[in-house]
């Protein structure tokens, strides 16, 4: 069974994966048995031809794992699910996301100036260097990806080629856990959360003992009066 | 130990006649359910409704998934400010979460809980309501039709469908009337137009149920009043009728049609409402059970001819557990039948509508789209037909029966 780990669900825009474009996210796994990832794209070349890797680095740049994605299975803001099979002794190392456009390729400025532009790394109109056109063509010539701007995820920081920016990807992991295991911690965790709201929890439990209270005091009453009945 | 079998069986059938405890037994039922349970509309409509507060009722309308008229809406906003301010503190900026943070809060059960507890009261309210005006020889068996009943508790309690309003006027209306408060009955059939729009489909029948034409004329005041004063907030907005009067929902009920010609459609369901409701104009009978058959088709039409939302189901409980009581020999597995395809059907649709529910437990099932059409692949489509019309039959069924054999089910005084 597939379980949500980690997560960032913000989006507050796009950055384009175009040539030379590489984004990467740290974050520290939860559980062992790390088994996918899902992200946030979008495709404004739907059915196009390009492909992108995304991997999963551990804490010394070693890659763990990898996918290549056609731009084919992309649609716009949608989330793309990636399966990585099931990486074991995962629980608390801290690892990479890493997602760029496939193949040795050379940087678009125009791209480039875009994607900062939107994680407010640049000073000033940058963009009027370039025509609309030109623009138009860098952005919907690749696929982007969600993130949202600030720290809206603890764990790890973002990269935009390496720079460290003040933002978070938009993305899911997923682990593999056997059923037993995934049902018993699921109402676990949920037991935790209710029983955190201890004023609400107080009244439920409450709530269901007067009930529990009636229902019990009319039983009695009927197999009361059912017994002396029988009695006589 | 044989022996006291009889005794045993005695003693649950005097079980099953005692009200509290099966209204008891139900209250618990839908308290263990409340709070674990959330729905993709309960989500996006109490989304809606915070607009109400924070951005006024024109933007409120603006909102592409707004689906109720302004009742439901000023009544959630209302019911949401004092929950707000009392004992669901924080809702309304819960409310503002995306959904995977929302359902991982500490106060997620909390907030579940108060956002379904009117609707839940309503629908006990209905269901006591219910067994107060069948034959008083069915009054213990139909509140425990309802308060055990899997669709209500499903629809309702874990849900938290709106309709339950609605549904309780319209019980109601049935009420008054048969107390011969027939004007007031007009009105509760108004509110309940004005909270959701299908109850529209009825009052053409309770309107030519009066015979005088003064007391007709009285009865829709009565009864448009209501409508009026409920959408008085959104008489200069162009939007309401975009989104909720041309919604989804009425094109489900127009759908099925056919061509008749160049740009001309016949609506199968518009068809056979008239005849249904021309059939009760001519017809001599104008008793409290006739009224009640006639409703009884026409929201059975809308399971027979409509590709309708699981969650209408509600509209229809109170005939079917009525024909149960008054068909008795007449066929209950229409009924099993019928109640089960409905699980299954649901159980095909996507996942938001049954495993996706318990996401306040574990946030992953929310994020599932449809598991068991993964499973079947390209059978799917089949197996959904199959399950939708295996309910068209049995509600088919139910209705011919009841209004073949003119079940009495109400109380005529």
């Amino acid at each position: 069974m597939r379980k949500l780990g980690e997560y960032q669900v913000v989006s507050d825009g796009r950055l384009i994966l175009g040539p030379g474009q590489e984004v990467s996210q740290e974050l520290v796994a939860r559980s062992n048995g790390l088994a996918g990832v899902r992200l946030l794209m979008f495709n404004p070349k739907l059915g196009g031809e390009g492909k992108y890797k995304v991997s999963v680095l551990d804490n010394e740049g070693k890659e763990l794992v990898s996918q290549t994605v056609a731009e084919s299975n992309m649609s716009w803001e949608e989330w793309l699910r990636i399966d990585f099979g099931n990486l074991p002794e995962t629980e608390g190392k801290e690892l990479t996301l890493v997602i760029g456009r496939e193949g040795v390729q050379k940087g678009e400025a125009v791209v480039s100036t875009l994607n900062r532009s939107r994680l407010n790394l640049t000073e000033g109109d940058v963009l009027r260097a370039y025509t609309t056109e030109e623009i138009e063509a860098a952005d919907k010539g690749y696929a982007g990806i969600g993130f949202a701007l600030g720290d809206e995820y603890k764990g790890g920081v973002m990269k935009l080629n390496g720079e460290a920016v003040k933002a978070d990807l938009t993305f899911q992991i997923f682990y593999s856990q056997p059923l037993a295991e995934y049902v018993a911690s699921s109402i676990q965790t949920a037991g935790v959360r209710l029983v955190q709201d201890s004023s609400f929890f107080g009244e439920y439990v409450l709530m269901l003992v007067v009930v529990l209270v009636v229902i019990g005091w009319r039983a009695r009453r009927l197999l009361g009066s059912g017994l002396r009945k029988s009695k006589l | 130990m044989l022996a006291e079998m009889p005794q045993v069986k005695r003693l649950l059938k005097r079980a099953w006649c005692d009200p509290v405890l099966i209204v008891s037994l139900g209250i618990l039922l839908r308290l263990l359910v409340m709070p674990v349970a959330m729905n993709w509309d309960l989500w996006t409509n109490s989304q809606v409704a915070v607009k109400w507060l924070t951005q006024g009722v024109a933007e409120m309308y603006a909102d592409p998934r707004v689906a109720y008229p302004p009742l439901t809406y000023g009544l959630m906003k209302t019911w949401f400010e004092i929950v707000n301010r009392s004992v669901a503190p924080g809702l309304i900026s819960w409310l503002a979460m995306p959904e995977l943070k929302a359902l991982q809060d500490v106060g997620v059960f909390r907030y579940l809980f108060w956002l379904k507890l009117p609707w839940v009261v309503a629908e006990v309210l209905g269901g006591i309501l219910l067994s107060r005006i069948v034959k008083k020889k069915w009054r213990s068996q139909i509140l425990v039709l309802w308060m055990l009943n899997p669709v209500v508790i499903y629809t309702v309690a874990v849900f938290a469908n709106v309709d339950a309003a609605p549904v309780l006027l319209i019980l109601a209306a049935f009420w008054l009337w048969q107390r011969k408060r027939r004007y007031l009955s007009g009105g509760a059939l108004g509110v309940a137009t004005a909270l959701k729009l299908f109850p529209v489909m009825l009052a053409p029948f309770w309107l030519f149920s009066i015979r005088s034409l003064r007391e007709r004329f009285f009865w829709l005041v009565w009864y448009v009043l209501p409508v009026i004063l409920g959408h008085l907030p959104v008489m200069k907005i162009a939007a309401y009728s975009q989104n909720v009067l041309g919604g989804n929902n009425l094109s489900k009920v127009f759908y099925f049609s056919v061509e008749v010609g160049l740009e001309r459609l016949l609506i199968i369901f518009v068809m056979a409402y008239v005849f249904v409701w021309l059939r009760f104009v001519y017809n001599e009978d104008r008793s409290l059970n006739e009224l009640w058959r006639n409703a009884m088709v026409v929201i059975g039409g809308l399971f027979i001819l409509t590709d309708f939302h699981v969650q209408w189901a509600l509209w229809l409980v109170s005939y079917v557990v009525g024909y149960w009581v008054a068909g008795r020999e007449k066929g209950r597995m229409a009924v099993w039948v019928g109640m089960g395809s409905y699980f299954l059907l649901v159980l095909l649709l996507q996942a938001s509508l049954h495993v996706g529910m318990l996401g306040p437990v574990e946030p992953t099932l929310w994020l599932l789209r449809n598991p068991v059409r993964e499973v079947i692949g390209d059978d799917w489509g089949l197996a959904l037909g199959i399950a939708h019309s295996v309910v068209a039959g049995s509600v088919a069924w139910i209705v011919w029966v009841s209004a073949r054999d003119k079940l009495e089910v109400l109380e005529e005084k």
